[in-house]
């Protein structure tokens, strides 16, 4: 052996025992009570995530889930940085702001851990997709544990790595049981590396405790991805000598089966095998515990965040990016006729056309979006632009927490996606990926990570009875890190969809079934003229902000979507009988509240009708009156919202469950009486 | 130095006393960290308790039958 292969495989010893020391720190601080929060510790397993990490590149990116040090330790990050950020200190690797489960460091490859167990497997997919796209020689090795392999988003994610042939390492540290649960409890066939084959690649098992095989198994895997024959899932057989969490003390573990493990220690062989005396071990890890004890002492006394700077990290700046102008060579799609009339389907795909045409980072993924013969999406607005952008209309197969999370992963590398479910209702499904991690990523990393990432859904009663018409907007609009829009007008869409694009921030835009204008046999009954002039140029409608659509004296309206329009032709009855002029707001941005807007209206009126389709108890209209009443406590309000009930199939049911133009009318007309 | 050794917070529900077992290692005797020193039931199950440092247990601030709150000094090791 040379001195030089010597060396590196006494590197890899030392992080082992960096690794080691670190959590027996770690764990020693917990039992004297210095440190807060709770842990979950990797004692036994460090020869995977350094084997693992030794057969990646630097510029090569890692996930995590639960159990985080040893991945960060062993892909660079420093104990200090780690040490801060347990300490909850404004110099730890995430600010503070993350924590034990969520150790990461955007600079060094490796994103937030992710605490939700299968959680970072697409968005280890999603982060390949990226580097395919953009023809990057890098890989991502994602690492999760034996508990994850039952989650739905293992089977979504691997599936769409596979069929795309991305670049991922799927690592899963099998160390027999998820938190407390043998995994014989929990799968018929215990041997994980099985699963690979039924999605059509290659997996293979390997003996997580010796780090040697771990890294010729890494090193085989990375080859094999770098020439565009991934992904490949590694099983690594290992244990853990410690409890799931800080509180556990591991009485689920039978004794004889901890003391076999103990005789199989990475540490312990890998020393043997390396020939090291007692004295040569003794002096590495006493090194190594005076760096952590010193490290420990400078994390103890460091500067913690102040509590006046809790909102920082929550939303990207716009600062933070280069916004793609539509430039002379990329004119926008009408440059040579122009103003023309269009509805929201065609406004938001010429939209999503120019901005693909003026930057390469942008691209669409969802289901029947860009097949040839297909529908352009389940109401056109992709229509076509798989002729245009053949590699860049991603059509997923039906798995939408999967897609969300291959979107967001994507966005975390730099991608402009535009997600997309055919119907609002599935988002359930996506909400994981859309509220745990997109919406989260930024303030988890204390501001480092950007999740550029758009989202749309159509959503509203319209003939296909209960899981194909909620109006999903009240369930994301109290979701820190999340925007949220809902055009009324083609105007308004194609130029929320480019602010939203720009905007650098996880943005969801609820488009309504009815005001599309989608043709053919995609037309829908009862559709409402939502068309609008389209200028010739490039324009932006802003984020964040209502828009008055009718000034009135006597009393104020707020409605989005399709009940913006209501909301008009009631007030528009009012006025042709004489008596009631309303001003109506088209509420338009449901997160952030453009509350200046509404204000001035609100201040000039002192009555509110607020109209919502979807139940009353619990809407954005709850959230609308309450932010009212405290803003101007003497105003009148009243709200106009379908009842409490699942949104009914039958045509007299639905239009019961629905508010109209007459029932806002008679509801505006009840405040005036009541007040006069 | 002494290093005052604390009872830690091992229990599953806040406010809970745990209930010290029995002592593992006698008082003049060494112990290393990350040996069990005493065996503490908590709201949850008996549990082992290990040193937070290596050294020789001087004192023993709570015998075995006592209920101490999380964070009370139950020993204290010499070190070095």
């Amino acid at each position: 052996m040379s001195d030089k292969d010597r060396a590196f495989l006494l590197s890899l010893y030392e992080r082992m025992v960096l690794i080691r020391e670190f959590e027996d720190t770690v764990k020693f601080l917990f039992l004297e009570g210095a440190m807060p929060g709770t842990i979950h510790q990797c004692q036994g397993q460090e020869a995977t995530a350094v084997g693992i990490c030794a057969a990646l590149r630097s510029e090569d990116w890692i996930t995590s889930t639960f159990r985080g040090h040893g991945h960060a330790l062993a892909k660079g990050l420093t104990a200090q940085e780690l040490l801060d950020e347990l300490f909850g200190a404004e110099s730890g690797c995430c600010k503070g702001r993350g924590g034990s489960m969520h150790v990461g460091n955007m600079a060094k490859g490796m994103v937030p851990g992710i605490a939700i167990v299968a959680g970072g497997i697409p968005l280890a997919t999603g982060m390949a997709l990226s580097f395919k796209m953009r023809n990057e020689d890098k890989v991502v090795a994602c690492f999760f544990g034996d508990g994850a392999i039952a989650e739905g988003a293992f089977h979504e994610g691997v599936n769409m790595a596979a069929i795309w042939n991305l670049p991922v390492i799927f690592v899963c540290e099998n160390n027999l049981y998820g938190a407390s649960t043998r995994i014989d409890l929990v799968m018929k066939n215990a041997r994980i590396s099985d699963r690979a084959a039924s999605y059509g690649f290659r997996g293979e098992t390997v003996d997580g405790n010796d780090v040697l095989a771990v890294l010729a198994a890494g090193r085989r895997a990375v080859e094999e991805c770098r020439s565009g024959r991934g992904p490949v899932l590694l099983e690594l057989l290992t244990y853990r000598r410690t409890g799931h969490s800080r509180r556990d003390p591991c009485h689920y573990q039978p004794k004889a089966e901890r003391e076999q493990w103990a005789q199989r220690d990475p540490i312990d062989r890998f020393a043997q095998s390396l020939n090291l005396s007692a004295a040569e071990r003794e002096e590495i890890h006493s090194r190594i515990q005076l760096e952590l004890t010193q490290a420990v002492e400078r994390a103890k006394a460091a500067p913690h965040p102040k509590a006046s700077e809790i909102t920082e990290y929550v939303f990207a700046s716009p600062a933070d990016r280069a916004i793609p102008p539509v430039r002379s060579q990329n004119p926008p799609e009408g440059r040579n006729s122009p103003a023309r009339r269009l509805g929201i389907a065609e406004a938001l795909r010429e939209g999503i056309a120019e901005e693909m045409a003026a930057d390469p980072a942008v691209f669409c993924i969802g289901e029947d979006i860009g097949v040839v013969g297909g529908w352009g999406g389940a109401f056109t607005v992709t229509l076509g632009l798989e002729k245009r952008f053949a590699d860049r209309l991603i059509n997923t197969p039906i798995a939408e927490l999967g897609s969300f999370g291959v979107a967001t992963g994507a966005a975390m590398m730099g991608m402009r996606p535009i997600a997309d479910v055919q119907y609002g209702d599935f988002l359930f499904l996506a909400s994981d990926q859309i509220i745990n991690n997109a919406a989260k990523m930024r303030y988890m990393s204390g501001g480092t990570a950007s999740v550029p990432l758009v989202m749309r859904a159509p959503v509203g009663a319209t003939g296909r009875g209960s899981q194909h018409a909620q109006n999903m907007e009240r369930y994301f609009t109290g979701v820190p890190g999340l925007k949220v829009v809902a055009p009324s007008t083609a105007y308004d869409a194609k130029g929320l969809l480019k602010s939203a694009l720009r905007d650098g921030n996880p943005v969801l835009m609820f488009e309504h079934k009815l005001l599309y204008g989608s043709k053919g046999a995609r037309s829908e009954p009862g559709a409402v003229d939502a068309t609008s002039e389209i200028p010739a140029e490039d324009y932006l409608v802003p984020l964040g902000k209502a828009a008055l659509r009718r000034e009135g004296r006597h009393v104020t309206v707020l409605g989005w979507l399709l009940m913006a329009h209501y909301c008009i032709q009631a007030a528009e009855r009012l006025a042709a009988e004489g008596r009631i002029d309303a001003e109506v707001i088209d509420v338009r941005s449901l997160a952030p509240i453009d509350w200046d807007t509404i204000g001035a209206s609100v201040a000039k009126t002192g009555r509110v009708v607020i109209v919502e389709e979807g139940p009353k108890t619990g809407g954005v209209g709850a959230e609308l009156a309450a932010g009212i009443a405290e803003r101007w406590p003497s105003a009148r309000i009243a709200r106009v919202a379908s009842p409490d009930v699942p949104v009914p199939f039958t045509p007299v049911l639905e239009d019961t469950y629905k508010p109209d133009a007459a029932r806002i009318a008679a509801a505006v007309s009840a405040m005036i009486r009541s007040c006069a | 130095m002494d290093v005052n050794m604390k009872m830690p917070d091992l229990a599953t529900n806040e406010g809970v006393e745990l209930e010290i077992v029995r002592w593992l290692v006698d008082i003049g005797a060494s112990i290393k960290r990350g040996e069990p020193l005493l065996e503490v039931e908590t709201d949850k199950a008996l549990t082992e308790v290990e040193s937070i440092v290596t050294g020789v247990l001087r004192q023993i601030h709570a015998p075995a039958g006592a209920k101490v709150p999380v964070g009370a000094v139950i020993a204290t090791i010499r070190v070095g």
